[in-house]
């Protein structure tokens, strides 16, 4: 399973249960992000047990993309069927902000920086 | 009509860039947006010690600035004026656009509430919280930036230029030792 274009891949690894974020991700057009929460819910309702959320390589996400994951999260708390665990870059300021955001939202979420 | 930390920028400032945008431009090749906030922020890092980690940062503070004047403007009026001026131990980023009159007063309410703003963890926590899809009225993409990067955020606000059409300006400064 995955979505990419030139510029961003999103791709599911079924052997290690993770969503990885790749490139830049700064789409304007809605529905293009409502695409991307709806291939992580349907990721998310393949009943693992575990998921990872691997955005160490994706360089820019803009705000409509960072609420979208926020939305995610707040839609999967609400079925708490498996551990989510985040991967961040350590480097990339926005993703230490937001990403400790997502444990605001759902404390179960688990965080680690590379 | 100012509201929040906004200084008014000589027009002839030295160590500065300014590109002159169209919005119809910038909507129908989206990447734009974000190729014109890397180029600035590449720029303006490229003697920084931190290089990676400030170019970064301030590519992704200029994009959402940017974005949001694409969003709001007319397409077919006037430009999307976006100013960089380095004071070496600040940035300054400023975007300037013309909007409707509906998206001014909208606009002036989001100024007014980030300026007002004690925590912004706590309002951008709530507007997530709160976010429908329709993400302008809540000011959502300066919040983020606001919370996220230490700068101090400020909007000018000027009056009526045509038929119901208007000049709004938005700015940032941002520390770069903090950044």
């Amino acid at each position: 399973m995955h979505i990419e274009n030139e510029d961003f891949k999103i791709h599911f690894d079924n052997n290690i249960n993770s969503i990885n974020f790749s490139g830049s991700l700064r789409l304007w057009n809605p529905d293009e992000y409502l695409k991307i929460k709806q291939f992580m819910l349907d990721v998310h309702d393949l009943n693992l047990p575990e998921l990872t959320l691997d955005f160490k390589d994706l360089v820019f996400l803009n705000s409509s993309g960072i609420s979208t994951l926020c939305k995610f999260i707040i839609e999967v708390k609400k079925f708490d069927k498996m551990p989510i665990r985040i991967i961040g870059n350590s480097q990339i300021l926005w993703q230490t902000k937001s990403f400790q955001n997502l444990k605001l939202l759902w404390d179960k979420i688990e965080l680690r920086f590379v | 009509m100012i509201i929040g930390n906004y200084v008014e920028v000589d027009d002839g400032i030295k160590n500065s860039l300014k590109m002159s945008l169209l919005p119809d431009d910038l909507s129908r090749v989206w990447k734009r947006c974000g190729m014109t906030a890397d180029y600035g922020a590449t720029y303006l890092s490229s003697v920084s010690p931190d290089r990676v980690k400030i170019q970064n940062s301030l590519s992704t503070i200029l994009n959402e600035l940017i974005e949001n004047a694409a969003k709001n403007a007319p397409k077919q009026l006037g430009t999307v004026d976006v100013f960089l001026v380095d004071n070496r131990n600040t940035i300054l980023f400023q975007v300037d656009n013309y909007v409707s009159e509906s998206q001014y007063r909208i606009f002036q309410q989001v100024a007014g509430n980030i300026a007002k703003c004690d925590d912004a963890n706590a309002k951008y926590l709530k507007a997530l919280e709160n976010c429908d899809e329709n993400q302008r009225e809540s000011g959502i993409g300066l919040l983020t930036i606001l919370n996220f990067f230490n700068l101090k955020m400020g909007f000018k606000f000027g009056g009526a230029v045509g038929d119901g059409i208007y000049h709004v300006s938005v700015q940032t400064v941002i520390s770069l030792q903090e950044s």
